[in-house]
């Protein structure tokens, strides 16, 4: 391959773990086997569900309410993959109610990222760029997608579900529903029709870079304590697509407090002691 | 034979020739000739219409373009002719480095994957048309061998250079890669598989002609490995040239070595008076690298290198301001086999007021771009997004332009000098109270 070949590559690369790797979200609790009746497929002129009916379908779906109520933590290992580049890496996820985090990813030749955030300060380490704080947007964004309850209880996180329309994904009839949340750029789910469940997100993430549009899309949906968790989810970032591709993921162990504590670097930009 | 079967035998023959001529239906040669090249010139066509980074072309109807000029690329004769038209095809971009290599400067140019990773530790550069060694890694056997810098290589393994660069040059006319694809072609030939001898032609410094079995040998520095790309060394250099700073490494690739070695390098050059960061020959690599490495030399947040965009998105190279970033005076040495990420560093370094740029142009490269090998044989070189640097100034074919131009000069190589490391210590001495970080 020439060397700019490697060079276009890694630029990509690069810019994929800086940008986005390094806070991937947590993946969406979707629904799963069609636990509620399925929806009916609106013909043409029919009129579409509401954002909230569609949503509130989609907890029912993925195992209602109830079963999320009951998820305290989650600790998730697996792989992040690069696809076509030959770069992966293991991934490490932690997460405790309600909106703590820690993800670590180190990937092969590339180096290490972790992130998380203790309930306040979210941060990020990045092998290349070094330690920072999110503010702002940014914070907003992983508070939002790393929470356990993002899902189950969206009306805490969104100010609008609006059902704009239907599409399809894979060929398969979806509903398009616009989701505002409190603070951010609006972010786009595509429901299937027939499941209800997610299949695909669209989103502009928020970065010091600039604006990053990112599409993911969750599948092999397994039942994990009455949860249905997509394992695999794929993610197309600029011309880079990713893979996170879960071998394990527990519920309510216990994870002690350190797992969530500030690194030192994070505590001497924050001026914690 | 006789006449009488002769007169219908030619006839036959002569219809044929004017019936594949005329009404253009081609044989069997012709017509894999035919489809080679639309091949090509689809691959070509397509690429650009998926990733330019400009969807609406600045105005050009890139379907227009197709229709025009395809039927031209199915009657192209030859390889060359083909290349004229993909080449005027890919003029009405009017961009540089959008290009089509022939086969043989595709090969001139190749990489170390492609020859072999043994390295006869001669760093190569070009001047009049002549290959001249510019550096000899300390570490190799043809530092053992008492190569001096400032000779000139005649040949490599019997093959003239003069040729080869004079090939090159012609191909890259007037763009600003020239120079730095000359000498990398130069140097190409060097290279080899480990434990193959080169054999090549000197003339020393009295223009003596000198013929040495230059080993090969493994590159010096760490390996790594990243994915598909295989491994690839990193050679790190750090000293401190009496009050002096000097930091320098070949490529950017393996972030958690080379960040970690800049970081210590930087501490351990915290007292110093300033520092040079040698990115001459340095092609580039990651550019979170080079943004990590801002970070270590800027104090203020919401700084940037430059933006790149693409279709879908703009993107600021952002840097993130260490603790402990070094604030004194910081040269950046460049030359024309600086590339991409060694200019997105200088360019937005030198933009932000934050190092003086000493040495000669860079190659003007600073596009992520591939070159894919075409049906056929050439290459055909794209970018698929666009950088301006931080004062908004494209790189691509322009390249960086020092503040202080050091061209190669061959006496001085001879007399084991380095004009333009000189020039940018002279440049820190002279600096006054330099604010130094803490």
């Amino acid at each position: 391959m020439r060397y700019r070949s490697l060079v276009a590559l890694l630029l990509f690369a690069c810019l994929t773990s800086s940008g986005c790797a390094g806070r991937t979200t947590a993946p969406a609790t979707t629904p799963a086997v069609a636990v509620a009746p399925a929806a009916p497929t609106p013909g043409r002129g029919a009129s579409l569900p509401s954002g909230a009916e569609v949503l509130d379908r989609y907890i029912e779906v993925t195992g209602g309410k109830a079963s999320y109520d009951k998820i305290r933590t989650r600790h998730a290992t697996g792989k992040l993959t690069f696809s076509g580049m030959g770069i992966e890496g293991p991934l490490s996820m932690w997460q405790s109610r309600p909106d703590r985090l820690r993800l670590e990813v180190d990937l092969q030749g590339l180096g290490r990222t972790e992130s998380g955030s203790d309930g306040e300060v979210v941060w990020e380490n990045n092998f290349m760029t070094g330690p920072r704080v999110l503010t702002g947007v940014e914070r907003a964004i992983v508070m939002r997608t790393s929470s356990l309850h993002a899902e189950s209880n969206w009306r805490d996180y969104y100010n609008e579900a609006n059902c704009v329309g239907s599409g399809s994904v894979d060929d398969r009839p979806t509903y398009e529903v616009v989701l505002t949340p409190v603070e951010g750029k609006p972010v786009t789910f595509h429901f299937d029709q027939e499941t209800g469940l997610i299949a695909k997100m669209s989103m502009i993430v928020e970065s010091p870079m600039g604006e990053i549009p990112t599409e993911t899309f969750p599948g092999d949906y397994r039942e994990v304590d009455g949860i249905l968790v997509p394992f695999r989810t794929k993610s197309k970032v600029l011309t880079m697509n990713q893979i996170i591709q879960f071998d394990s993921v527990e519920h309510n162990g216990e994870i002690p407090d350190e797992r969530f504590a500030l690194p030192d670097e994070i505590r001497a930009l924050t001026g914690e002691p | 034979m006789n006449r009488s079967a002769i007169g219908p035998a030619l006839a036959l023959m002569l219809f044929s020739a004017c019936a594949g001529t005329s009404s253009r239906t081609p044989r069997p040669l012709d017509r894999q000739l035919e489809q080679t090249n639309l091949e090509a010139f689809d691959s070509v066509w397509t690429t650009v219409h998926d990733k330019y980074w400009d969807a609406e072309f600045d105005g050009l109807d890139w379907s227009a373009v197709r229709e025009e000029l395809r039927p031209q690329a199915a009657d192209a004769g030859s390889a060359a002719e083909l290349r004229g038209v993909l080449g005027r095809m890919l003029e009405r971009l009017g961009q540089s480095h959008f290009a089509i290599l022939p086969a043989n400067v595709y090969a001139d140019v190749q990489s170390e994957q492609d020859h072999g990773n043994g390295t006869s530790g001669l760093g190569l550069r070009t001047h009049d048309g002549e290959a001249y060694v510019f550096s000899v890694d300390e570490e190799s056997p043809a530092a053992e061998m008492e190569i001096q810098t400032g000779w000139r290589v005649v040949s490599v393994d019997g093959k003239q250079l003069a040729p080869v660069i004079r090939r090159v040059l012609d191909q890259y006319g007037d763009s600003t890669l020239g120079p730095g694809m000359a000498s990398l072609a130069a140097e190409t030939l060097l290279r080899g598989k480990v434990g193959n001898d080169a054999v090549v032609e000197f003339l020393d410094g009295e223009d003596v002609s000198t013929f040495l079995d230059v080993p090969r040998s493994s590159p010096t520095g760490t390996t790594g490995s990243i994915g598909h790309l295989g491994t690839m060394h990193l050679d790190f250099k750090s000293r401190r040239m009496i009050d002096v700073g000097y930091i320098g490494f070949n490529v950017f690739i393996d972030p958690p070595r080379l960040m970690t070695s800049f970081a210590e390098a930087i501490e351990s050059h915290r007292e110093a008076k300033g520092i040079v960061l040698d990115l001459r020959g340095n092609p580039g690599g990651i550019v979170g690298i080079a943004m990590g490495i801002g970070g270590w030399l800027v104090s203020e947040p919401n700084q940037y290198l430059g933006t790149m965009s693409t279709r879908d998105t703009e993107l600021r190279f952002v840097l993130n301001p260490r603790r402990g970033a070094y604030g004194g005076p910081l040269a950046v040495l460049v030359d024309g086999r600086s590339m991409s990420t060694s200019e997105i560093l200088a360019a937005g370094l030198q933009d932000l007021g934050r190092a003086r740029v000493f040495g000669s142009r860079t190659a003007g490269a600073a596009l992520p771009s591939v070159i894919e090998r075409l049906p056929g044989g050439d290459g055909f070189q794209y970018a698929f997004a666009h950088y301006v640097s931080r004062d908004g100034d494209p790189l691509e074919g322009r390249g960086v332009i020092p503040d202080v131009e050091v061209p190669v000069d061959r006496k001085a190589l001879l007399a084991g000098q380095d004009p333009v490391i000189d020039a940018a210590v002279a440049w820190i001495r002279s600096v006054q109270s330099p604010e130094i970080s803490n």
